[in-house]
């Protein structure tokens, strides 16, 4: 044992003790240490020694033995800072011009930010307001034909009940299907009150559901069990403002509903109107339908071969859906397998999370509502950046470019003894002060723009920001400490090491000018602005363009003169007379040029759909129609020409119980060009086996009509397969009119409907309104994108008249000895305005490559699509030309048309 | 004066150490007393803590070399740590007189 050689602890504890400890108590402590150390070293060896000693060391490491970070004579800073808010808010007041420009450009920015937030977050959260939402699933199809795939977001009536049975992970399965799928998409609901009034009403947004469906979602209640309410055959369940139409505001439940005049529904619960973030919206929703066919033999005939369901499975709480998922490949040959051999095609099942619903996977077919995108909101989401950005860099401008002003004020604080770091804080607490004005302006902006800004989104989020999810979720107040704490630090801390960094003489001699570095950065700045700029507004051109392209393009048809009126769905067995005596009545109006019923008409993606080859091919050749049931006049009505071939003839009908027979059908140039015919002509006369359910048969192709905007432009034309259906046919009744009276002869159009079908309800639209909703999501894209191009183009606008007015200010005296030795105020303004130029043709020389490239990404989407153009370069620079070299005219004029001496006198 | 029951212990300590009462020693002696091996954290915090609430005075004593140069801080029992020590006991006592079969063996005394 040797007590003076080096039994040291390990060098490395001991640092860590003196990293920690403060200069008052490491002597005593380490000495301590130390001490047991050595006597531990003696009696337990080395290895115990250093470890009791590490972790006295780590014991230690409490508040009495940590370095203070501040002095140990502490002052008393609550002076100094009351005289920094008076300074402050002093500072704000006496440039009431450049603190205005601040505040309300910010406030402007974060309302603008907080408004898109809101959406934001309504669009990410859809869904999640279900109890289970997490453990909800949707079973989708992934189809495989002919070597192209494809998602459908239903699936077959079996496969929810043979889930449940199948696997002990699924809880609860739920299907819903809607009624177009029977009875076409709009039925008339009709209720007989006490004094015996009938009130009829169409509703579409109508479905049958399995009971379960009440109870694997949330959806709340006003009467009725959600429990039991669909059980029984013949129930409907109603939304409360349905409920209030029909019944006031009384309790309705064991009222009776009828739809189409015949089967009668007991009304069995009203839940609350289904709010605006649900993938699924409906009004109505009755058992019959799955009810009937759950017990009944036809549905099981149907089992696996209709994909129309919209089938949820609601998992176990540890059922991992992964795993599941996989075992659904054997599950679907289980039950499909003979299926997919016969017909050539390949299936899985795929289970897509409820909460992706709305935004996931964007190019699923049969979707209920249209889907949200993605990429829309997180666009909407880098603007709302953006504008807060700008925002952002207005103050550093600001506040750096009129820092000249408090030099004194610092260097006096310098003389008196004012450290950097409290300089630094006095003016970190200024930013601090004029963000959280502005975050009060933007409240106040909020309060009254957003139920503007709801209608423009488009989306039903609650009347005010404090009803909305976005709040009660207690997210918005995390991202609005994070504005205000980014704010106040990103735009405060650089003015903030500007001003303190002055140097004491110079500034108090009066020698002090801006810095080289500040302009170059104060340029780069108000460049980036500029870029920022020039994108949106390129960005918001081609929206705007592409649009109006998309709404202005020849259709193949006037949609504008086209009336379109509901098929009687009330009706007996006379029905076709009844429509004959119709047409005749409504043909003998001058103003109406063409009548045609139809099973469906342009402006939405058709629901009924099928294969079709060419005669004598195997299944490999098929290739996807879409059917059409038509009366002759279609055609002559809609105005679209019959390229090759005739119309159908009067008595030609489809009538598919009669086998061996060749049925005459009529396709579009699509359909032509798919089934590889080099022209139309060719395709006359041509046999094909076409599909209707299962089944397939021959048909001849008796005539080509030309190709025409089934969808939006967005899509590229559909294939086509027309039917002969003459007389009455299910759904729609166009009407050709020549439109010098529309008004008389609409309402001559509704009595002959009242007179022909009693007890229907007379609902028309114009087909190009109808054909336009399809644009209402690219519209409002639009108008969010231009409002808010405006909004930050307004707040670049106020940063640069803010910056121009402080820098012809700082300049007052060369402009006045200018002006004496001769120089003319349109000189002036070309050399003050130099620099602004030369930043414009350098923002746009940056911006538009980004903008050519991401707008040539989203006009990809589009089938039918304007070409860029030369606006989109040119526009942004001369708006932003216009703008700044406005400012700084005016500016200039201003200071340059005053008497020169009285800025000259003083010296 | 309050004060928690472990610093009582610490000041007792602290007293009956006399001129020689500095960390180690005081940790030393608890552990005699008591049983209980206090951490040395806990021991120099209560130190601390008692000299802030004027329990403790403390001087700086001399260099050993066992403790690699360093000095020691030598404590001393203030009279109102005399005090606080008196409290804490009469608060013990009268709390205990209220226990019926407790035999604290004071009666002998």
């Amino acid at each position: 044992m040797n007590p003076e050689g080096k039994q040291h602890p390990p060098k490395w504890t001991d640092r860590l003790l003196q990293w920690f400890c403060s200069e008052q108590v490491i002597e005593t402590l380490q000495g301590d240490l130390h001490e047991l150390y050595i006597k531990r070293r003696r009696r337990s060896g080395k290895f115990r020694a250093d470890l009791y000693f590490f972790l006295d060391v780590i014991d230690v490491c409490r508040p009495f033995a940590l370095k203070r970070r501040s002095n140990p004579n502490n002052l008393n800073y609550d002076g100094i800072f009351q005289n920094y808010f008076k300074a402050g808010s002093r500072n704000l007041i006496r440039n009431k011009s450049f603190s205005t420009i601040n505040i309300f450009g910010l406030a402007i920015g974060m309302a603008a930010f907080f408004l898109i937030i809101q959406y934001v977050d309504f669009e990410l959260n859809y869904d999640k307001f279900h109890q289970n939402s997490d453990r909800i699933y949707r079973v989708i199809i992934d189809s495989e034909r002919s070597s192209s795939s494809s998602l459908i977001a239903s699936n077959h009536p079996g496969t929810g009940p043979s889930m449940k049975t199948d696997f002990p992970e699924v809880e609860e399965y739920a299907r819903i299907i809607h009624q177009s799928i029977f009875m076409g998409e709009v039925t008339t609901w009709s209720y007989i009150d006490e004094p015996g009034r009938e009130k009829i009403f169409n509703e579409a947004r109508v479905f049958s559901a399995d009971p379960s469906f009440l109870t694997m979602f949330s959806f709340p209640f006003v009467f009725g069990d959600p429990g039991n309410a669909l059980t029984d055959i013949n129930s409907v369940v109603i939304s409360q403002s349905v409920s209030e139409k029909f019944f006031g505001p009384e309790n309705p439940l064991g009222k009776t509903l009828t739809l189409n005049g015949r089967q009668t529904y007991n009304v069995t619960g009203v839940f609350k109107d289904i709010p605006g973030n649900s993938h699924i919206k409906f009004d109505l929703l009755i058992s019959s339908f799955l009810k009937q066919w759950s017990d009944g033999e036809w549905l099981k005939e149907k089992s696996w071969v209709w994909p129309e369901f919209y089938t949820y499975v609601r998992l176990t709480p540890q059922a991992d859906p992964k795993h599941l998922e996989t075992k659904l490949e054997d599950f679907v040959v289980k039950y499909t397998g003979d299926l997919m051999k016969e017909w050539n095609f390949k299936q899985r099942f795929l289970l897509q999370p409820l909460t992706d619903i709305h935004l996931g996977s964007s190019n699923i077919r049969k979707e209920i509502e249209v889907r949200g995108s993605e990429r829309t909101v997180y666009f909407l989401l880098g603007i709302a950046t953006l504008i807060l950005v700008i925002a952002w860099i207005n103050y550093i401008n600001l506040s750096t470019s009129t820092s000249i002003k408090r030099a004194r004020e610092v260097g006096l604080r310098k003389v008196v003894g004012a450290s950097k770091p409290q300089l630094i804080t006095q003016f970190l607490l200024e930013s601090a002060m004029v963000n959280l004005l502005a975050i009060l302006c933007s409240f106040i902006l909020i309060f009254f723009t957003y139920p503007f800004f709801g209608q423009l989104a488009g989306k039903n989020m609650g009347d005010s920001l404090l009803e909305s999810s976005l709040i009660s979720g207690g997210r918005f107040w995390l991202i609005l400490s994070g504005v205000f704490i980014l704010g106040s630090f990103l735009a405060g801390l650089y003015p903030a090491f500007v001003l303190s960094s002055f140097r004491i003489v110079t500034v108090l001699k009066g020698k002090f000018f801006g810095s080289k570095s500040g302009i170059i950065l104060r340029k780069t700045l108000v460049g980036s602005q500029f870029v920022i700029s020039v994108a949106l507004i390129a960005g918001t051109i081609m929206v705007y363009k592409q649009v109006s392209f998309m709404r202005n393009q020849e259709l193949g048809y006037s949609a504008e003169q086209l009336l379109v009126i509901k098929s009687p769905s009330v009706g007996d067995s006379t029905i076709r007379s009844r429509m004959t005596t119709f047409k005749t009545e409504l043909m003998r109006n001058p103003e109406i040029n063409g009548l045609a019923p139809s099973s469906q008409i342009p402006g939405k993606l058709i629901p009924m759909a099928n294969s079709i080859r060419n005669f004598g091919e195997g299944t490999g050749g098929n290739v996807r129609t879409y059917h059409y049931m038509i009366d002759r006049d279609f055609f002559d009505t809609f105005g679209l020409d019959i390229v090759a071939g005739r119309n159908f003839r009067v008595n030609e009908s489809r009538d598919l119980q009669d086998t061996g027979t060749i049925f005459a059908i009529m396709v579009n140039e699509q359909v032509t060009e798919s089934l590889g015919y080099s022209g139309a002509q060719e395709a006359i006369d041509q046999l094909v086996y076409f599909a209707v359910g299962t089944k397939d048969w021959v048909g001849k192709i008796v005539g080509v009509v030309e190709n025409f905007n089934q969808q939006s432009l967005r899509e590229g034309y559909d294939p086509i397969l027309f039917f002969p259906f003459p007389g009455f046919s299910g759904q729609y009744i166009t009407i050709n009119l020549n439109m010098i009276h529309p008004d008389e002869t609409i309402s001559f159009i509704e009595d002959q409907y009242r007179q022909a079908f009693p007890g229907n309800q007379f609902d028309y639209f114009f087909l190009d309104d109808f054909f336009d909703r399809q644009y209402a999501a690219d519209q409002q894209f639009g108008k969010l994108f231009g409002l808010f191009s405006g909004l930050a183009l307004a707040i670049a606008c106020l940063g640069l008249l803010g910056l121009s007015t402080f820098m012809i200010s700082q300049r007052t005296k060369e402009i006045a000895v200018r002006k004496v030795l001769g120089s003319t105020i349109p000189g002036m303004i070309h050399l003050f305005s130099k620099d602004f130029i030369r930043l414009i043709v350098a923002a746009n020389l940056i911006a538009l490559p980004v903008v050519y490239f991401f707008i040539r990404n989203w006009l990809s989407d589009f089938a039918f699509r304007t070409n860029i153009g030369w606006s989109m370069f040119i526009v942004p620079a001369i708006v932003l030309l216009v703008i700044s070299l406005t400012t700084v005219s005016i500016q200039t004029i201003r200071t340059g048309s005053m008497n020169a001496t009285r800025f000259l006198r003083s010296e | 004066m309050k004060i928690g029951a472990f610093e009582e212990l610490v000041l007792l300590a602290v007293g009956s150490l006399g001129e020689n009462a500095y960390g180690v020693a005081v940790k030393e002696l608890l552990k005699e007393k008591t049983g209980r091996t206090p951490s040395i954290g806990a021991l120099h915090s209560a130190l601390y803590r008692l000299e802030d609430k004027g329990c403790l005075n403390s001087s700086e004593g001399g260099a050993t070399s066992e403790r690699g140069g360093r000095r020691k801080k030598f404590y001393t029992l203030t009279a109102a740590g005399k005090n606080a020590i008196i409290d804490a006991n009469r608060i013990r006592l009268q709390f205990s007189k209220n226990i019926e079969g407790l035999n604290l063996g004071l009666d002998e005394s």
